[in-house]
């Protein structure tokens, strides 16, 4: 294929197959679908405990900017469970999750390693997820906006150094 | 670009295959209550690559949902794998690429393995099915080359990335040519713009 460029229009047959006869309106496939997750609730509040458990015990294990191995794991448990917070009507918990993962990631882009500032996200994922009334918007958002301020920290460029020799 | 479908259409999911890999099966468990509830019907579920490349060559899909999320990068290798595959019709069937956080070094890997869309988590059966009816509708080209195989990413014709020469025939410069016939008069294109008041 070296060199060449071919353009083609395969055949849509997902696109003849939803124009067919029958079917339903996109309102009640919505109401359907939402129905659908909402029975996963309880299931999900279990399993975002369980998650929490596996973050600190992997976060505490974790030897410093060079485990890679550890810093991985950590990311893909944190990164892999966005989404599911948001299906239990808890948003303020993926926001949570998708800032850790931004910030593992940063660390492991940048070959750094606080573990303070993982133990503050983790502190505030139990918070986020025991308590109901860290749920509620005015709460959460306080919340939030600490933990954005913990990874704003990261990435503030350090101040300049004067290298001008006398 | 995508545009809210209109709330009393109707679409028939009903006799669609889908394909659904993810490694977490918890948001697997997701998607396929979305899918559920929008009539799907023929779901093909897997968590392991291996398994998703062996249903790729066992069944005929209409629409595969793939997740990209976290460091193990299964889900576009999967996407690359299937495009270069040649097993038809399913290298060139729809893929929506679903992520919950992509790390600044897979972005570019995301971009270019050749998915119709990448839907950011959480998702929202309105999104996914937003993606889902579009995707459907624009029966968008597909393009073969030594560097990427998919869905042509060109399909807004906003003409060629800012900074960078056109690689095919038909881009045009974005410096304007010499003008082959009289320019027209600055006066004459103001008043033929004009904003005229309509009788009613």
């Amino acid at each position: 294929m070296t060199g060449v460029v071919r353009f083609h229009v395969p055949e849509n047959r997902l696109g003849k197959l939803i124009r067919s006869a029958g079917g339903k309106a996109v309102e009640q496939a919505v109401k359907d679908a939402s129905v659908g997750i909402e029975s996963l609730r309880g299931d999900f509040l279990s399993e975002l405990s369980e998650i929490l458990e596996k973050a600190e015990v992997l976060s505490v294990a974790v030897k410093g900017a060079d485990d890679q191995v550890g810093t991985d794991a950590l990311y893909g448990l944190i990164s892999n469970a966005i989404g599911v917070p948001s299906a239990c009507g808890m948003t303020s918990l993926d926001e949570m999750l998708i800032s850790l993962s931004d910030m593992i990631d940063h660390f492991k882009t940048h070959a750094i390693w606080d573990k303070q500032a993982i133990t503050l996200h983790l502190s505030a994922f139990r918070l986020l997820l025991n308590s109901e009334s860290a749920r509620d918007s005015e709460g959460a958002k306080a919340i939030l906006v600490g933990l954005h301020k913990v990874s704003a920290r990261f990435r503030r460029k350090p101040p300049a150094v004067n290298t001008a020799s006398a | 670009m995508v545009r809210s479908p209109d709330l009393k259409a109707k679409f028939n999911f009903e006799h669609a295959s889908v394909m659904l890999l993810d490694e977490n099966p918890l948001s697997l468990n997701i998607l396929l209550q979305v899918l559920a509830g929008f009539g799907a019907k023929h779901f093909t579920r897997c968590t392991d690559i291996a398994k998703a490349e062996d249903e790729i060559a066992k069944t005929h899909f209409d629409l595969i949902i793939v997740d990209a999320t976290g460091p193990s990068t299964t889900g576009t290798k999967f996407v690359s794998w299937l495009r270069r595959s040649g097993i038809e019709p399913n290298c060139y069937a729809p893929v929506l690429l679903t992520s919950g956080h992509t790390a600044q070094n897979s972005v570019l890997e995301a971009r270019d393995c050749g998915a119709h869309f990448i839907i950011a988590k959480p998702l929202t059966p309105l999104i996914v099915l937003e993606r889902i009816i579009w995707i459907a509708k624009e029966g968008r080209k597909f393009l073969e080359s030594d560097a990427y195989v998919g869905p042509d990413r060109r399909f807004k014709n906003v003409g060629v990335p800012t900074g960078m020469e056109g690689r095919r025939r038909d881009d045009l410069s974005i410096e304007a040519e010499e003008s082959e016939t009289p320019i027209m008069e600055q006066d004459v294109i103001e008043t033929s713009v004009q904003a005229q008041k309509v009788a009613q």
